[in-house]
């Protein structure tokens, strides 16, 4: 009985997977404004090996799902999930792969993206920034709210790329939306073209693109990604369908962000659902007949 | 002989993608199970570190490691509850599952102690102490590599701040 009941659970692992494997992917076509490619990109996703728990393969799988055009992998002051993706032996699909990280010092924290090295934690925000300039990528403020903002002086706002505006910080904090309010509009009053960038942070738990940037880019490319972000031809989304950046480029983007905010995982669909709960119950079966199998 | 390791990576696999995707697909199964084994072979070795050497083991290496395996049950049934509370950013709060992981850091130590006393043929004192051994390379090694993981030297010079 207890040998039928396990190739039962086994069967809906089985079943739960390959159901799941049906669900179609959210991925739609690009916007176009003017000359440019509207392009989704998340810049602020961790992955594994770090604490991030999905591997950099399956999260562009996953992104490109969930309509973005690319996610730029930011571990925390290191790089090794890139070097293991390129030493994989295939290509990853999906969306494009950025390689970056999450530069995490005392007073700040910067989202780097486009860097071909590492860049020391061990100094002001503004020389890590020239630093991640001459490496060939965009710096960009991490969830400045609270601590993480007194990094940031005058000379390091006037050398990041961008903001982070729209974070799950504006949920998760009472105060998370007001502090990133005021810390980019302490930013633009500085330089009034520097991004608008939204992100999720992604660490384990979904949706990945929960926050995003639409980006204004030449042609759909890492290079031309990080070119936008340089001309601060960004509109950051929230979750909530929210656009912040300037308001031509927002105003086209608005019914983009409005549909991604209501994206699956955020409403998922009956066969996502029967997938994932099928598998869950095979599993949860799993565990408990093999535990009772122990006790005899 | 390892069945019982192998379900425990796959629990934590097909939980990894679930959590992570809110879906699940066999290429994403397999390559979350793939990678996340990584920390299965590192309980296989504590656990080898562990029993290798009793003489009275009442069983095989092999067979013991999957009998050991039975103790992974509680953190399997919590990984599980985390799928099934996984919180969206700004809905439920991470709070209550953190605190269920009290259920199996209790019961774990328990099990590996009744391991011990049962397939290794310990009496009561050394299998405390095994027990605490392994208890304190498992979780020495996980706070190693979180520390790593989410660069905590900054963050502690931070808070010494």
């Amino acid at each position: 009985m207890t040998s039928m009941l396990r190739r039962l659970a086994c069967l809906l692992v089985v079943v739960g997977v390959f159901v799941g494997r049906q669900v179609d992917p959210l991925v739609s076509a690009p916007l176009r404004h003017g000359d440019d490619v509207v392009l989704a990109v998340d810049f602020h996703v961790h992955s594994f090996p770090g604490d991030g728990s999905v591997p950099p393969w399956d999260l562009a799988v996953e992104a490109q799902r969930r309509g973005l055009d690319a996610i730029a992998l930011t571990n925390h002051n290191h790089r090794l999930q890139w070097m293991v993706t390129q030493a994989m032996p295939f290509q990853p699909g999906g969306a494009l792969l950025i390689p970056g990280e999450e530069l995490t010092s005392v007073g700040y924290h910067m989202a780097v993206a486009g860097t071909a090295r590492n860049v020391a934690w061990r100094q002001p925000a503004a020389d890590a920034a020239a630093r991640v300039h001459d490496e060939g990528g965009v710096a960009i403020a991490a969830h400045p709210a609270g601590e993480q903002t007194t990094g940031f002086d005058d000379r390091a706002l006037d050398a990041v790329d961008g903001v982070e505006v729209a974070h799950p910080l504006i949920y998760d904090l009472k105060y998370g939306r007001r502090d990133l309010a005021q810390f980019y509009a302490r930013a633009k009053a500085r330089r009034p073209s520097i991004a608008a960038i939204g992100s999720t942070d992604y660490h384990f738990f979904a949706p990945v693109g929960f926050c995003r940037t639409f980006v204004f880019a030449r042609e759909r490319s890492v290079a031309a990604i990080l070119d936008a972000v340089r001309r601060g031809a960004t509109v950051a989304c929230d979750a909530t369908g929210n656009t912040y950046g300037p308001a031509d480029l927002s105003a086209s983007v608005a019914d983009a962000c409005r549909a991604a905010a209501g994206a699956p995982p955020m409403t998922p669909s009956w066969t996502d659902s029967a997938a994932m709960w099928l598998t869950w119950c095979g599993l949860l079966a799993l565990v408990l007949l093999g535990a009772r199998e122990t006790m005899a | 002989m390892l069945r019982r390791p192998a379900l425990v990576a796959v629990v934590l696999g097909c939980a990894v993608a679930m959590t992570g995707t809110r879906h699940v697909t066999p290429l994403l199964v397999v390559s979350t199970t793939a990678c996340w084994s990584t920390l299965i072979v590192v309980q296989i070795a504590i656990a080898l570190a562990m029993f290798a050497k009793p003489a009275s083991r009442t069983v095989g290496v092999a067979r013991a490691l999957d009998l050991f395996f039975a103790s992974h049950v509680p953190w399997s049934l919590w990984m599980l509850a985390v799928v099934a509370w996984a919180p969206l950013p700004g809905s439920r709060p991470l709070t209550p599952v953190l605190v269920a992981a009290l259920v199996p850091m209790a019961l774990t130590p328990r099990m590996i102690a009744a391991f011990c006393r049962e397939v290794l043929r310990m009496d009561r004192h050394e299998a405390i102490a095994r027990t605490t051994m392994h208890q304190v390379l498992t979780w020495g090694a996980l706070v190693t590599a979180f520390g790593w993981a989410v660069a905590l030297w900054p963050r502690i010079v931070q808070g010494l701040q």
